[in-house]
């Protein structure tokens, strides 16, 4: 395409187009262009077309950003012949920056995108003029007008960004090597041109503010050529550097000031100032030496100048930010220790940005939900409050004692102001509180809030005086924000206080339930789900707070929290819901006492929720709730089971019907364990589960990959339950589940298996016998093609099972009935190495089976595998005995002991913090499966089924194996083969 | 200079996901990259090349006239040189020297292009006039002694095997002017020293040690084996080097600290040349004085000393463990404690290169009773000093045993890891997430949640969690996977690319399908085989 006036019109009334209402006619011109965008001269054209000031505005604009995304889309590919042509790649980076910079400033920022995505590609090897073409923009300064020049700062800003984060290499390095020989200097010669020009300008605030826009990029590009290491040319120019930095911190023109919110241009000077000197303060301390105290004062003075207002955060949180680097540095924080340094800082920089704002007045009030997100969850890393706390706490590194000298007497004299007149002072109690968390914590957790305090600070004893009468103060709405500091800072030391404490607490905490206001609400029900979890001193299985602390408060909790979930406000409240199942948890078999009430309620919020449910946690702690009340009630009575089947199954099935995908692996949870809650014996199960087999293996049920871990435990209990009839009727459709878990996931297989394993542990022996062959190759498949660790244990732990139940001899005929010797593999490949690798849970299982295996069969005591695999699988298998606890702990006594610790642990699911929903399948931590031991009665030491089972081998072939052994095995292993004999009473012979 | 190393060959990123890594990878010479940015800092302290100032050429006039005078007569000064009358010569090329004597801008580019060399040279074999010689070698020393051009300059009027003659002279002023400009053309580069090598240049200058010379003589002979040693591309050869190793042991008995400095840095260059190189070092048996030099009284003696030891370290396991076996530990806890900051990070450095070893060098270290000191100056150091600490405590969860990491950790090194993840220095940040990730990774089970809880407890899991918006791929991918890792609740089932794609996908059907061809019921009898199944894993 030749650039003609003819072509140039052409492509006018396309873009033209593409700006059109009409979508078709939109469609149809940008598909045009783009068929013609690999011509010859495209770019030219378009640069043509918005370099001439005849072109309209609008289409300027619509060629330039086609321009843009041309380039965004093609400059980076390497395959030349299918993007822009050599020669237009040439010419656009010949012509580019002078455009740039003499384009109005609409098109120089799109301009400068471009340039930063070629420059990306292409600087500094492919376009070696580039630098100096920048120069040369700064050098024909008085030419120029500072929209050209900012324009040129503005994109190399963008293309030297990158020194700031990336690794250093040598390609880097020399890259910047590149840039500060060639454009350093005259980039130093624009900013003293820069600094000695504006003072002229003092009564041309337009003039100004282009210069200070200049100003900014030019320390944002000092940052990002200082990043990596500390040039020469900036070595050699520090002092001038540093003066004039110094001379801008200090610097004041009120019409540079913002009139709204987001700082003005003068402040993002000084901002990007503390930025670069606390890079050079922490990294180039030696240089910087001479220039630290000056500027500490410039700094510490400045902050002592601002206002509340929200244009200086940023200014004010990297001016703090810059004062920690030098507390927290050995060598810099001297300069905090002479005179009244310290108290000047704390009184004067710290605690006056540490006072609420109107603006978080008005947030408590008016979003609730925004306020506890910053307050409690601790979202707050961007506001002046934590830019001031995190330098009171770099102070306190080298001056603890005396910064908490220094801050005790103002925080005695705010209380005491406080007290005089709190509705008037009451901002400066908020202050106090949160100066004295600030000050106590030393390390904190999710978990358990605070757990270290500094020495220095009594939290108890400010607990007691400041904080508890606050919450025992009989007007529960007078100065909310208050309440709820001290229900925050009850939240934060709750394993600091000691039960005593607690316990006084918790009635308050219960009164505040009751509050009108959403933030007292929420904390206090927090407050309350928290403190229930604080362990008791003397023994850390138990909580602080029993049940019986609990239920004189039983009723008015539960009465509150309903209140809450069923009112207009926050009735989609987490912190409330969770604090439901928390005191349902925490008061055991005692909540049955409330069973009924609390069903019909969470049954109703159910189905409220059910029409939206779009709050996670809320819906979580609901599920988590509902199934605390149904395992403590089967606890203390199985017969209950119907009443919550009869209560639950019509929501359940409305869940189904409606398919609120949110809600199914949870119901699917709840039925699996209700489920395997009926007894075992010849019953058949509930009708309603009957009906329910039949959808749930439905595929489309199994496509959704949230569910498949609630779906496989629902269908292991069916086959526990009703293995004989009605999932005998359905086992190709069983197996076939199997074989898609299996055959096509990595991450489900074990699912798959699991299936399985319970089919070939609760089917008669023999159901299965026709499927067999099928179900080996499925296996054996699935491992050919995709072989995962995970799969492998997967396999060793079914052919246990299957060895289990149906002997040794039959797993390796099946094995190699399919491909002959493939047991040798099998042993070699998969049980060899991985056998001791097992979940503890199959490790007995596995460690008896292959007991069997060594033993039984005739193929493995004589042949090819005897010479080949025994004395290895022996070892194997001793191995696996070393890897366990569990397997080396049998004793009698030792059972009896684990058993009491299980049952034990058993009442104390849910005592640890119960995990929150995640995204992708949210376990119910209250439905967790017991451990079983299939083989719990009748091998109860598996080390001395071996001795046994060895016992019987060696004597039925004399010498043999025991010569095997003796010649085969190291020393150790003989020992340990001695012991289990020992233990099992029986010598080898 | 080597610029075409690709893309992050050096970098350290790798070495996380590999765990087995072995030490070579992990040791890091002093300077693995070969670009420098900052300013020659001189810090090694030994000039590459000297000229000497006069102290008589200016004493009888006074600076300006002096100039003046000169720059009038250079072209005076070259025709008197040339003067076949030895007395008249003498007076020229004592001129000559004296204008090249001066402290600023001897016109040295001038007397070349007048053509003073090949005149200089030419007197250089006046043996019957030793003074003669002597002014004419102390004015191409101070010629060579300019920049690379001015140095060549001298070699191209062949100077140097003249002064190689000279090294023979009965007169011992000769001698020492001849070994000085010999020094300045060495001190050139690798092209300059391998061509007086080749001109047998190595011989006269060891036997010097056997007679008797004055002290400063002694030092300038210990300057040019310095400048022999000190340039690395390519490096000196193992036979030139082998020649030199004698000499240089015989003069570490000297306790002059000249001397002393000088030596040991000659050695620390060498060591700075491969592991052939170091061999060769150890095998000559002078490493143990050496590190008895940890101790001295004078920084720059142990500066140099750190720097030998540390390049020995660098090299491979056995070489490491001779200094270990050695005692060179036993004086680190002096060196960690140290008030100058540069020792402090040198012997961290060193240190770090001991950690990257096998489970028995870092048991020494810990033996040692050092960690606690490196511990100290990752949290308190100046930031170079906590760079080098932190690759200490990083390569030591690289290889240590679970055993050695619970040692680390229960002297409390995660909050000062935590605290240096609000650095923006790519190289520091990923150091001390690999440090942090090995450590996690190596924690038992029954442990893992007092480490995680100590990592949260001073602020690193907000740290952490503050890298996951970091503009570095890397780095936020590191950060993220230990968040994923140890700190999220439910670690299991991730969705995306989870199909084992190249496996038939079962249509969607309304019941499942079981077995190899879909039917609902068993498979027909065994034909697997002729259907060319074959299970291989």
């Amino acid at each position: 395409m030749e650039i003609t006036d003819q072509n140039l019109e052409a492509l006018s009334t396309y873009l033209r187009k593409t700006l059109s209402a009409n979508t078709n006619e939109r469609l149809e011109a940008e598909k045009t262009l783009k068929q013609i965008e690999r011509n010859e001269n495209y770019t030219s054209l378009l640069l043509t077309l918005c370099e001439r000031s005849t072109t309209p505005d609008e289409l300027r604009r619509a060629s330039v950003i086609t321009f843009k995304n041309f380039i965004k889309r093609n400059w980076p590919s390497l395959d030349e012949s299918n993007s822009i042509s050599i020669r237009d790649r040439n010419h656009i980076k010949e012509h580019i920056i002078d455009l740039m910079t003499r384009s109005p400033e609409y098109i120089q920022e799109q301009l400068s995108d471009a340039i930063t995505v070629i420059g990306r590609s292409d600087f500094p090897n492919r376009w070696g003029t580039l630098l100096d073409t920048m120069i040369k923009q700064f050098q024909q300064q008085s030419s120029n007008s500072f929209q050209s020049i900012n324009g040129v700062l503005k994109t190399a800003h963008s293309l030297f960004e990158r020194y700031r984060y990336e690794q250093k290499s040598d390609e880097l390095w020399l890259e910047i090597k590149l840039v500060l020989e060639k454009f350093a200097p005259a980039f130093t010669e624009l900013f003293k041109s820069l600094m000695a020009y504006f003072p002229q300008k003092e009564s041309d605030p337009i003039e100004m503010k282009n210069i200070f826009n200049s100003l900014c990029v030019i320390i944002k590009i000092f940052y990002d050529l200082n990043a990596q290491e500390l040039p020469e040319h900036f070595e050699d120019n520090i002092d001038i550097y540093m003066t004039h930095f110094l001379t801008l911190l200090s610097y004041d023109y009120p019409k540079l000031h913002s009139n709204n919110n987001d700082p003005g241009i003068l402040d993002q000077v000084k901002t990007e100032i503390c930025r670069a000197a606390a890079l050079y303060a922490d990294n180039y301390s030696d240089e910087f030496k001479p220039y630290t105290q000056q500027f500490a004062l410039v700094i510490w003075s400045l902050l002592t100048r601002l206002d509340l207002s929200s244009s200086y955060d940023e200014l004010i949180g990297t001016a703090m930010k810059f004062l920690s680097t030098l507390a927290a540095r050995s060598h810099h924080c001297s300069m905090f220790a002479g005179g009244d340094t310290l108290k000047i800082v704390c009184e004067q920089v710290i605690l006056p940005n540490l006072f609420l704002r109107t603006s978080d007045v008005e947030e408590f009030e008016d979003n609730p939900e925004e306020y506890i997100r910053k307050d409690i969850e601790k979202s707050d890393s961007a506001t002046r409050r934590r830019a001031a706390c995190d330098f009171l706490q770099a102070l306190c590194i080298f001056f603890e004692s005396q910064v908490v000298s220094i801050c005790s007497q103002h925080i005695d004299s705010m209380q005491k102001e406080y007290l005089q007149n709190p509705k008037q002072n009451w901002l400066k109690k908020d202050t106090c509180i949160f100066l004295v968390l600030a000050l106590a914590s030393k390390g904190e957790t999710q978990k358990f809030g605070i757990t270290k305090t500094s020495s220095f600070i009594n939290i108890q004893a400010f607990y007691s005086s400041s904080i508890l009468p606050e919450l025992q103060n009989k007007d529960i709405d007078s100065l909310p924000l208050i309440k709820a500091d001290c229900l925050k800072f009850l939240i934060d030391v709750r394993n600091q206080i000691g039960r005593d404490a607690l316990l006084i607490s918790i009635p308050e905490c219960v009164r505040f339930l009751s509050s009108n206001n959403m933030v007292l609400q929420t904390y206090a029900a927090h407050a309350i789900e928290r403190l229930l979890l604080v362990r008791s001193s003397a023994d850390q299985k138990f909580t602080s707070i029993t049940k019986d602390d609990l239920i004189p408060y039983a009723q008015a909790m539960y009465d509150n929290f309903f209140r809450i979930l069923t009112s207009d406000k926050s009735y989609e409240n987490e912190y409330v819901m969770r604090a439901v199942m928390r005191v349902s948890s925490s008061l055991s078999d005692r909540v049955l006492l409330y069973l009924n009430q609390l069903m019909e309620k969470l049954v109703m919020i159910l189905r409220r929720s059910c029409k939206n449910p779009n709050k996670p946690n809320f819906n979580h702690y609901l599920f988590e709730t509902i199934t605390v009340l149904i395992r403590t009630s089967l606890s203390k009575n199985v017969g209950v089971l119907d009443q919550f089947e009869q209560i639950l199954f019509p929501v359940f099935t409305q869940i189904f019907t409606d398919d609120i995908a949110e809600f199914v692996p949870y119901v699917l949870q709840i039925i699996g364990f209700l489920l395997e809650s009926h007894s075992s014996g010849s019953t058949s199960i509930p009708i309603a589960y009957q009906a329910l087999f039949q959808s749930i293996l439905t595929p489309s049920f199994w496509d959704r990959s949230g569910n498949i871990p609630a779906l496989s435990r629902l269908l292991e209990a069916y086959i526990e339950k009703a293995g004989e009839t009605i999932v005998l009727e359905k086992l190709t459709t069983v197996l076939g589940i199997f074989q898609r878990l299996v055959s096509q996931s990595k991450i489900h297989d074990h699912e798959g298996f699991a299936i399985l394993n319970s089919l070939i542990i609760h089917l008669p022996l023999g159901c299965l016998n026709n499927y067999l062959k099928d179900i080996f190759i499925v296996i054996f498949t699935r491992l050919t093609k995709a072989k995962t660790q995970k799969l492998i244990r997967c396999i060793i732990v079914f052919f246990s099972y299957f060895t289990i139940k149906n002997g040794a001899q039959e797993l390796i005929i099946q094995v190699d009935s399919i491909q002959a010797n493939m047991f040798q593999m099998v042993v070699e490949r998969l049980i060899i190495p991985e056998l001791s690798k097992v979940d503890d849970n199959g490790k007995k299982i596995c460690a008896v089976a292959v007991t069997h295996l060594l033993c039984d069969p005739e193929q493995m005591t004589k042949g090819i595998y005897l010479n080949n695999l025994w004395l290895a699988l022996l070892q194997a298998l001793l191995r696996l005995f070393e890897s366990s606890n569990i397997l080396q702990t049998m004793s009698t006594a030792d059972r009896k002991k684990q058993a009491e610790a299980e049952a034990e642990e058993e009442l104390l699911v849910g005592l640890d913090d119960t995990p929150d929903y995640t995204p992708v399948f949210s376990r119910l931590a209250f439905a967790k499966k017991p451990r079983a031991d299939l083989l719990g009665s009748s091998i109860p030491d598996a080390r001395c089924h071996l001795a046994k089972c060895l016992q019987t081998l060696t004597s039925s072939h004399p010498n043999q194996f025991l010569n095997i052994m003796a010649h085969g095995l190291s020393r150790e292993d003989l020992l340990e083969i001695q012991k289990y004999c020992a233990l099992a009473n029986v010598t080898l012979t | 200079m080597n610029i075409s190393l690709p893309k992050h060959t050096s970098s350290h990123f790798q070495s996380y996901k590999h765990h087995g890594k072995g030490p070579d990878e992990l040791r890091r010479r002093r300077n693995q990259y070969n670009v420098s940015l900052r300013k020659n800092k001189r810090d090694e302290q030994i000039q590459f090349k000297r000229n000497l100032i006069g102290n008589d050429s200016t004493s009888d006039e006074t600076d300006d006239d002096s100039q003046q005078h000169q720059c009038l007569d250079l072209n005076e000064i070259v025709l008197k040189s040339q003067n076949s009358d030895p007395t008249i010569c003498f007076q020229g090329i004592r001129s000559a020297r004296k204008v090249l004597s001066i402290e600023r801008n001897p016109p040295i580019d001038e007397l070349i292009n007048l053509n003073l060399l090949p005149i200089l040279v030419q007197c250089l074999s006046y043996d019957q006039y030793p003074e003669l010689q002597f002014e004419a070698a102390w004015a191409l020393t101070n010629i060579a002694s300019g920049n690379s051009q001015q140095t060549q300059a001298v070699v191209n009027a062949n100077a140097l095997p003249y002064l190689l003659r000279l090294l023979k002279s009965t007169d011992s002023n000769v001698c020492e002017q001849a070994v000085w400009a010999i020094g300045n053309l060495i001190g050139d580069g690798s092209r300059l020293r391998d061509y007086a090598i080749e001109l047998g240049v190595i011989p006269p200058i060891v036997e010097f040690l056997q007679k008797e010379i004055p002290i400063t003589f002694l030092r300038n002979v210990t300057w040019v084996f310095v400048n022999l040693c000190r340039h690395k591309d390519p490096p000196l050869s193992l036979n030139a080097a082998a020649e030199i190793l004698p000499a240089l042991k015989y003069l570490l008995v000297y306790s002059d600290i000249t001397i002393l400095v000088d030596c040991t840095w000659a050695l620390a260059y060498l060591l700075d040349c491969g592991n052939s190189m170091i061999q060769l070092v150890v095998e000559s048996g002078v490493l143990p004085e050496i590190v008895q030099l940890l101790s001295h009284n004078e920084i720059k003696i142990i500066t140099a000393a750190l720097r030998a030891i540390g390049n020995v370290v660098t090299g491979t396991d056995e070489q490491t463990q001779y200094i270990i076996n050695l005692g060179a530990l036993n004086f680190f806890s002096k060196l960690l404690q140290h008030q100058k900051h540069k020792l402090n990070k040198e012997a961290a450095w060193l240190l770090s290169n001991i950690t990257a070893g096998n489970q028995q060098q870092v048991q020494a270290v810990i033996d040692a009773q050092l960690i606690p000191d490196v511990i100290h100056h990752l949290q308190h150091g100046e930031i170079q000093t906590q760079k080098e600490a932190a690759w200490c405590i990083s390569n030591l969860t690289m290889n240590g045993s679970v055993q050695q990491i619970q040692y680390i950790v229960n002297l409390h090194v995660i909050p000062p890891l935590c605290n240096l993840l609000q650095q923006q220095d790519v190289q520091l940040l990923q150091v001390c997430l690999d440090a942090l990730h090995n450590i996690l990774k190596q924690t038992p089970e029954q442990n893992l949640e007092e480490v995680t809880m100590k990592i949260e407890e001073c602020g690193g899991l907000d740290k952490i969690e503050n890298l996951q918006t970091f503009s570095n791929n890397e780095i936020y991918q590191q950060s993220y996977e230990i968040i994923e890792k140890y700190f999220t609740n439910e670690n299991d089932y991730h969705d995306h690319d989870d199909d084992i794609s190249y496996m038939s996908q079962v249509p969607n059907q309304d019941v499942f399908p079981f077995g190899n061809n879909s039917t609902n019921q068993t498979v027909p009898d065994n034909n697997f085989n002729q259907n060319n199944l074959h299970f291989q894993f």
